[in-house]
């Protein structure tokens, strides 16, 4: 009877230390990788703003500018491992690989030229887009974390 | 712009039932921001399908420029707790479909 009562109690209070615990689906807030999305974002807005300048220029070739491809590539994959490293940091990770999508398909687009702004402007938005929805959950986990 | 003139509020409507569809639990907190997007990408995919008839870029550029509208509709999808890669691609997939007719014969040739 004792063995019993003891047995149910130390569920009890293992169901109770369970049902108190936070379930958590998100991951922490991480200030690194917060900081290194916004250079990021930073060092993109630079570039469009300089090939936007820069159309019909021997500036704006594809070859004068792989250096930026090379740099943003090694930082969206230097954030990748980072976050991979980070508990629950699923959504992040997803996005991040989406980025890196995005700029492997503009570095196709500026190999084959840029004649015009106004597809510079349609590439910047969709990119803004994505950077947009990145800050946008890095901002919400810091929130949570205050 | 080819024979028949792009119904902006008719392919939206469309694809923003097309996406409901598809994200039917989570539209009540997506839905704003997924109509917002989606009147973005109507608005650029017209713009690619302009600098293409103009000639300022080729098919092959008009479909990256589509990756990059995909893309980032998938970003900002993935976004939303619950909203894995399959439901965001199942829900663009769905969305593009639904006016790939229309849009296609509205610019004259095939982009979606």
């Amino acid at each position: 009877m004792n063995i019993n009562i003891r047995f149910f109690s130390v569920i009890s209070f293992f169901l109770f230390l369970f049902s108190c615990a936070e379930i958590k689906l998100i991951q922490d807030y991480d200030a690194v990788s917060n900081n290194k999305i916004n250079l990021l974002h930073d060092k993109t807005t630079k570039f469009f703003v300089k090939i936007q300048r820069t159309v019909g220029l021997p500036e704006n070739k594809y070859e004068k500018h792989i250096d930026f491809y090379d740099d943003v590539k090694s930082d969206v994959h230097v954030l990748q491992t980072r976050t991979k490293a980070i508990d629950k940091s699923n959504i992040t990770q997803k996005q991040l690989t989406s980025l890196l999508t995005q700029i492997n398909t503009l570095e196709k687009l500026h190999q084959l030229g840029f004649k015009s702004n106004e597809e510079i402007i349609i590439i910047q938005s969709a990119i803004d887009e994505s950077f947009t929805a990145i800050l946008k959950l890095q901002i919400a986990l810091k929130n949570k974390s205050n | 712009m080819s024979g028949k003139k792009i119904n902006f509020q008719e392919l939206l409507n469309t694809m923003l039932s097309a996406s409901k569809e598809v994200l039917k639990k989570e539209w009540k907190n997506v839905g704003p921001v997924a109509e917002l997007q989606i009147k973005n990408i109507i608005h650029n995919l017209e713009q690619i399908a302009i600098l293409k008839l103009s000639g300022k870029i080729s098919e092959e550029q008009a479909k990256l420029h589509l990756t990059l509208q995909r893309e980032s509709f998938k970003t900002i999808l993935l976004s939303f707790e619950g909203i894995g890669i399959i439901i965001a691609e199942k829900t663009i997939n769905a969305a593009l479909n639904a006016v790939k007719n229309s849009f296609n014969k509205a610019i004259g040739w095939r982009l979606l």
